[in-house]
């Protein structure tokens, strides 16, 4: 096998770690988004009242 | 059992149910893909014809499984959102889709790192590599018609529609290489006839069973991940969702 394509299955490796580490912390994020969204909202309608 | 599953489709305990089990998930995902990749590169032995090239199975056989089983879970989900009008199926539909998209292209950009080596081109247009492509399409347009709509339960139900319209394509990703002539191979494990006589040796079968038993489950822990995310944003005016956030 040609040696340049050590660099294919390595890159596939790769890949397979980003999408892997996306899905993991996409949602982690998106979250603590949320939370901070929902407090602050919290917050102003507490201060409202 | 039907108790238990009515009461796990009202928001509050499918919240608290996913808080608990989706680190378990998540942690039996990390050892399993750990264990099926670390086999598969250095314990595994190189195939006769194409030496070191093979080792991209690990990856490209659970993301293209998992391409096609999330769209299953996805039609699924959407025939109960439709029929039942369950809240959290809805929630399942829309949830789901990112992470399919995200595991089909990762099938298809690793089955062309993959063809380059065996079949000398990146790219045919093969029965299977194009119904895999009409597949992110599909995944594409329940993303974007989920985010059409401003009114996330009419989004849904219109992306329930599309995954049960699309899930015919499902078995024409699978059977491509049965029906027609096709540069990529057919079937080694994942048919009856693949499982009684495995077309793979043992040594390099195991690391994938692995590889596959932990992308599976990894799909789970997201799955439970992003439901969370989307029940708590859907339910944040209802006491337990700012109970939750106040936490």
């Amino acid at each position: 096998m040609n040696p340049k394509y050590a660099l294919f299955i390595w890159s596939s490796y790769g890949l397979a770690l980003a999408v892997v580490l996306w899905n993991a912390f996409a949602p982690h994020f998106r979250r603590n988004e949320l939370r901070k969204r929902l407090s602050e909202a919290a917050d102003q309608a507490g201060e409202e009242e | 059992m039907w108790t238990w599953f009515h009461q796990l489709a009202s928001p509050p305990t499918f919240y608290r149910f996913a808080e608990v089990l989706a680190p378990w998930l998540f942690g039996a995902a990390a050892l399993l893909i750990g264990g099926g990749v670390y086999a598969g590169l250095f314990l595994a032995p190189p195939d006769y014809q194409q030496g070191d090239a093979f080792r991209i199975i690990y990856i490209h056989v659970p993301a293209a499984a998992l391409s096609l089983s999330i769209y299953v879970a996805m039609a699924v989900a959407g025939a109960i959102a439709l029929i039942w009008r369950m809240k959290l199926a809805e929630v399942g539909v829309v949830a789901a889709a990112p992470v399919g998209a995200s595991f089909t292209v990762l099938a298809l950009t690793t089955g062309m790192l993959w063809g380059k080596p065996t079949w000398g081109a990146y790219w045919v247009w093969d029965a299977r590599l194009t119904s895999e492509l009409v597949l992110l399409f599909l995944y594409a347009g329940v993303i974007g018609l989920n985010q059409a709509y401003s009114d996330p339960r009419a989004g849904a139900r219109a992306c329930a529609w599309l995954a049960l319209v699309g899930v015919v394509n499902v078995p024409i990703v699978h059977y491509s290489v049965t029906w027609w002539n096709s540069l990529h191979q057919g079937s080694s494990i994942l048919s009856v006839e693949g499982m009684r006589n495995p077309k793979i040796s043992g040594d390099m079968l195991w690391p994938l069973l692995l590889s596959l038993a932990g992308f599976y489950l990894f799909f789970g822990a997201v799955w439970l991940r992003r439901m969370q995310n989307e029940v708590l944003w859907r339910e944040r005016n209802a006491r337990w969702a700012q109970e939750t956030v106040a936490a």
